[in-house]
């Protein structure tokens, strides 16, 4: 069930209904209508895979009570490694299985020994990802003693299958979720307000933003040799917008809904592409994979306060893991590998947190020397875009090498470009709105509060109306369920 | 709780009337590369507004032809008049048999035909429908079997070309609007048919033979069928036909054999794929869309067929 489909559409008034009119006495009776609902949620796409969510639960919560009962470090050390053992196996088995084999049977064949990488045809289950890591978040915290144990599994089962952020994140900590689970909710008039907001926002984001750029993106990925480099170089912004439009839409959809139901999650956007620097794009970029990343890989190797060489080590660790969470492909480890490149210069020079506050904070317009770092963090970033587009190092390649020709600085030539002509225009506008809301949650968090409420109605209109004007007719997934 | 409620019960009415406003704003004013969703084009590519106009008044005639876009291109009436043939064409972009039922249902008495022309192409035994759909919005009547289609669809972009369409006639906005003879190289000649003056238009993309399989619906083959029976009810004879599209097209699907051998068992057809010599660069506009030197070939080779087999009887010379 798709956030974008009619079938969400009238999944979740029906639940916002029920869950605040029918079962709003009980917390553990809310609790368990919400397990219900996140269960069949993710039953829509395959309801075998259910089992997988099951089990992630089950060991989690059993190793979260066994960490509470014991105090021998030799004892706790092996529930941890049990926990990390079956949730990253589950990953290495669903996610990595093929990677490994593939590269193993072509490395036996470069040493002339010929073998073959069997027929086990293993299927990605959807949100794997990002379940996996939010129950380990909980058991890591409960091992280092910054938790306590839960003891009502059906909170705990809520906790990693709540639907609106399942499938593609927030990935969520216990301490700020599970809490949650474990109090009583009460509905908020200005909260659930928001939470609308924040939907129609998010959906603006996929269906008229992500969408559209989607179809000129793909088009250019499809066959880089036939285009000339100046509609290359147009297919990675599109390309930029599309992934950004979708990823922080779903994040923007889900942490709405969530608000309907009076559940706050964590940030996961926060403009990213008015970044001043790469070290500035990452704390503002899938913030709960970053932080993740950052609390439960990159401190415990020792972050930064190793020497120089440690520090580095460090540096290409997290990127070239998190550029391997996103998927079991060479392209994504030549992803992370290039941003631990272009944040390289940052750490050496100590200036990787030199910009922490949001850009032109009491100005309008950017500054000349802002607006410069802005365009070439961009242009970085976009560049990297490439290799976590495309289907292998090769293709990325041939993309690299259409885009750097000399055709780079002539017109573009593509399929309907007075269609593209329009989805520029989209985009510009989109920027705009963005970077008038920067200082905000989200770009529509408050807009127009000053005005009387029908302009304010009206514009929320208007933004419905774009969404049916710009909407797929066919139905379109987001990217990063696919990771 | 109450509040919440009750604003969005007031919000969705309002939401409603001004998404109609915003519709017709945007189709009045926007500019084409943004209107996704609304792709309002009266007296637009292919002339049909031209032809639905001329239908109103047109017959009775010998051979009335039907289909897609290579119906309108590919059937000239004056190589029929030099033959002492009447015909009429009322073929249309991307037309699947459910539109063609529709058009024989809403002209045939008026034009009368003694035999009905139905060319048949695989690509439209596969497509919704949709571009077909919002062509007959923009240009044809408004009556139930309009209806019928937006509800048939469910489809975004046809229910905001229909009530824009709505607001074009209600206004008298379309009643102003007058089609071109001529326009980007395409001329319309009385008959129905568009005759391109602009040649070769694209070079065919290189496709592997037998790369591709056609995915057909059955929804078309039956709309087919029912259109046939529709017009042995009144008596009018039907005869399916294949234009010519160049061979490299016609190898690149693998299941040709299969689509001539379904739509034979409901009618008499033709395939003129390799009945006749043609040059796939003079003959043709594109890999599939014959120019009028192919047509000027072709259609005596029809005639010539359509003579033997006993459907047109040669007038008294």
């Amino acid at each position: 069930m798709l956030f974008n489909s009619i079938e969400f559409a009238l999944f979740l008034p029906a639940v916002f209904l029920a869950y605040w009119f029918v079962f709003q006495n009980s917390l553990k009776v809310q609790n368990l209508f919400l397990v219900a609902v996140s269960y069949f949620f993710y039953s829509r796409w395959d309801w075998r895979f259910l089992s997988l969510i099951l089990f992630s639960t089950l060991v989690d919560y059993g190793i979260g009570l066994a960490l509470a009962r014991h105090r021998r470090p030799a004892i706790r050390k092996a529930l941890m490694g049990a926990s990390l053992a079956a949730n990253l196996g589950l990953l290495g088995i669903f996610k990595y299985y093929h990677f490994f084999v593939d590269n193993f049977v072509a490395l036996l064949s470069s040493l002339g020994i010929s073998s073959h990488s069997g027929s086990l045809q293993v299927i990605l289950p959807v949100g794997i990802s990002f379940y996996t890591f939010q129950t380990l978040s909980y058991t890591i915290d409960v091992y280092r003693g910054r938790l306590r144990a839960t003891r009502d599994p059906v909170a705990f089962a809520a906790f990693v299958a709540f639907f609106p952020q399942l499938v593609a994140g927030p990935i969520e900590r216990a301490s700020n979720l599970l809490a949650q689970f474990q109090a009583l909710r009460t509905f908020d008039y200005s909260r659930a307000v928001a939470g609308l907001r924040q939907i129609l926002w998010g959906l603006v984001k996929k269906m008229v933003i992500a969408d559209n750029c989607a179809y000129f993106a793909n088009q250019m990925f499809a066959q880089p040799s036939v285009h000339n480099g100046s509609a290359l170089a147009l297919g990675v912004l599109f390309f930029s917008f599309q992934i950004y439009g979708d990823f922080s839409g779903y994040s923007d959809i889900a942490i709405g809904c969530s608000r309907l139901l009076g559940f706050d999650l964590m940030k996961n956007f926060a403009y990213p592409y008015f970044s001043r620097d790469i070290g500035e794009f990452w704390r503002r970029w899938h913030i709960s994979l970053s932080t993740w990343f950052r609390d439960y890989l990159y401190i415990p190797l020792g972050g930064s306060r190793l020497n120089l060489a440690g520090r580095i080590r460090n540096i290409f660790i997290i990127f070239l893991v998190s550029g391997f969470w996103h998927g079991a492909n060479w392209t994504f480890l030549a992803w992370g590998g290039l941003h631990a490149l272009f944040f390289l210069p940052l750490m050496l020079a100590e200036r990787n947190r030199q910009h922490v506050r949001v850009v032109a904070e009491h100005r309008r317009l950017p500054s000349g020397t802002e607006a410069v770092q802005m365009l070439s963090t961009f242009v970085l970033v976009a560049f990297a875009w490439i290799f976590f587009r495309a289907q292998s190092l090769g293709h990325a390649w041939a993309y690299i090498q259409g885009l750097c020709s000399r055709s780079l600085l002539a017109m573009p030539e593509f399929a309907h470009r007075e269609r593209a002509l329009g989805v520029l225009a989209l985009v510009a506008a989109f920027v705009v709105a963005e970077w008038a809301g920067r200082r905000e949650e989200f770009a529509l968090a408050r807009w127009g509060e000053r005005l009387p409420r029908w302009i304010r109605w009206a514009g929320y209109a208007f933004l419905v109306f774009l969404i049916g004007m710009f909407a797929n007719t066919e139905e379109s997934p987001f990217i990063y369920f696919q990771f | 709780m109450k509040r919440f409620l009750s604003n969005l019960l007031c919000f969705a009415p309002g939401c409603a009337a001004l998404y109609l406003v915003f519709l017709v704003a945007w189709g009045e004013w926007a500019p084409r590369g943004l209107q996704r969703n609304l792709y309002y084009r009266r007296g637009g590519h292919g002339h049909l507004l031209s032809r639905l106009q001329e239908a109103r008044t047109a017959g009775p005639v010998d051979v009335l032809v039907i289909g897609s876009s290579h119906a309108y291109r590919g059937f000239d009436p004056r190589i029929f008049a030099q033959r002492g043939y009447t015909l009429f064409n009322l073929g249309s972009s991307a037309q699947t048999p459910m539109h063609s039922l529709i058009l024989l249902q809403r002209h045939v008495q008026q034009i009368r035909p003694r035999l009905v022309v139905w060319e048949v192409f695989p690509a439209t035994f596969t497509i919704d429908g949709v571009e077909a759909t919002l062509d007959l919005i923009a240009n044809g009547e408004h009556d139930e079997f309009t209806r019928d289609l937006v509800r048939h669809h469910r489809h975004i972009a046809v229910y905001h070309n229909y009530l824009f369409s709505l607001y074009r006639r209600w206004t008298r906005r379309d009643a102003r609007v007058v089609e071109a003879v001529e326009k980007e190289g395409d001329v319309y000649v009385s008959g129905g048919y568009v005759e391109s003056r602009k040649g070769r238009q694209r070079a065919d993309r290189e496709i592997r033979e037998g790369s591709r399989t056609w995915a057909f619906r059955e929804e078309h083959f039956t709309a087919l069928r029912n259109g046939i029976e529709f017009l042995r009810a009144q008596g009018i004879p039907t005869v399916l036909v294949q234009t010519p599209v160049t061979p490299s097209f016609r190898a690149a699907y693998l299941n040709n054999d299969e689509f001539d051998r379904r739509v034979a068992g409901l009618a008499p057809h033709v395939n003129f794929n390799g009945m006749i010599q043609l040059d796939g660069q003079r003959d043709f506009l594109d890999a599939n869309h014959l120019a009028q030197p192919g047509v000027q070939m072709f259609n005596p080779a029809l005639i010539d067929w359509l003579e033997a087999g006993g459907w047109l009887m040669p007038p008294a010379r």
